[in-house]
């Protein structure tokens, strides 16, 4: 079972090998102990600077972020209410506020399923060929750009989409994490990782394509 | 029996695991009479492979988390 795992479901209980447990961690925070709180940013720092970079890109713009997220954990921490494990809360206040200052940069855009998905015919069917450019990843310098086709299209993704697409496939969170982090129903996460991940097929393949008629 | 366009909803769900074990026979067996839906499959998934490595943060710069440190430290009084 993950550290995450275990402190969304077992808070609380015991304390941990490297110290004292959240919930401990929590009380003294509380109380004023600044000391708990540095223990607090040892466990928590990397995990969510990692987290705010992956949704920003920009070390500058996520430094400021990632600060703000402590500031809050620590002057809200009387908010926290123990319904939920201290990782979900603040990786959901990590989540929030970088997408509040991706959304001052950029707006989003939504997923069109009849632009991501092949033509179809009456019956269901795919209606045309479908290039298989599985293969062609291999090429070293076909790879490094669809990497980057792949950060621009991440990029362009609507906030709720590339939030589940970031914490699921970039973090590898869960499905149930990802869903307690952002407060939504496990199908919510589900169909919203379906269309993330369509709408970047999609942008692959159309690098691809463009590639081909070169 | 599935039609292409109903492949097309429950791919993710394939590669999750989440479909029963019948389910996940019809799409596999559709995946044998259907080059196309294989090819989008091979794809979706070779896109996710990309992604996780494209959008992994390399490494974290020392001085970021310094900084971040620092500024805690004074407003908060950290040792």
């Amino acid at each position: 079972m993950s550290e995450f795992l275990r402190n969304l479901f077992g808070r609380g209980k015991g304390r941990s090998a490297q110290g004292p447990n959240e919930k401990e961690l929590v009380d003294r925070i509380r109380s004023g102990d600044v000391e708990a709180f540095e223990l607090l940013l040892d466990r928590h720092q990397e995990r969510i600077t990692r987290l705010v970079l992956s949704i920003l890109k920009n070390p500058m713009d996520a430094e400021e972020v990632v600060q703000d997220v402590f500031l809050t954990v620590f002057e809200k921490i009387d908010r926290f209410r123990e319904e939920a494990s201290f990782s979900t809360w603040i990786h959901r206040i990590a989540v929030n506020a970088a997408l509040m200052r991706r959304r001052k940069l950029k707006p989003g855009v939504d997923i069109s399923l009849d632009d991501v998905l092949p033509a179809f015919d009456d019956q269901g069917q795919i209606a045309a060929q479908v290039h298989d450019w599985s293969q062609q990843i291999g090429d070293p310098v076909l790879q490094e750009e669809a990497i980057g086709v792949i950060q621009t299209a991440v990029d362009k993704l609507d906030e709720k989409y590339q939030s589940v697409f970031v914490l699921r496939d970039v973090q590898g969170f869960s499905t149930a994490e990802t869903a307690a982090i952002l407060d939504l129903g496990v199908p919510a996460v589900k169909s919203r990782l379906h269309r993330a991940r369509l709408f970047l097929r999609g942008e692959l393949a159309a690098y691809f394509d463009r590639e081909d008629k070169q | 029996m599935y039609t292409c366009r109903e492949i097309m909803q429950v791919l993710t769900a394939y590669l999750e695991g989440d479909l029963s074990r019948r389910e996940r026979k019809d799409l596999e067996r559709h995946m044998v009479d259907c080059p196309p839906c294989h090819a989008f499959l091979r794809t979706f998934e070779k896109t996710g492979e990309m992604a996780r490595t494209a959008l992994q943060p390399e490494q974290i710069p020392d001085e970021l988390q310094e900084r971040v440190r620092h500024f805690l430290k004074d407003r908060l009084g950290l040792q």
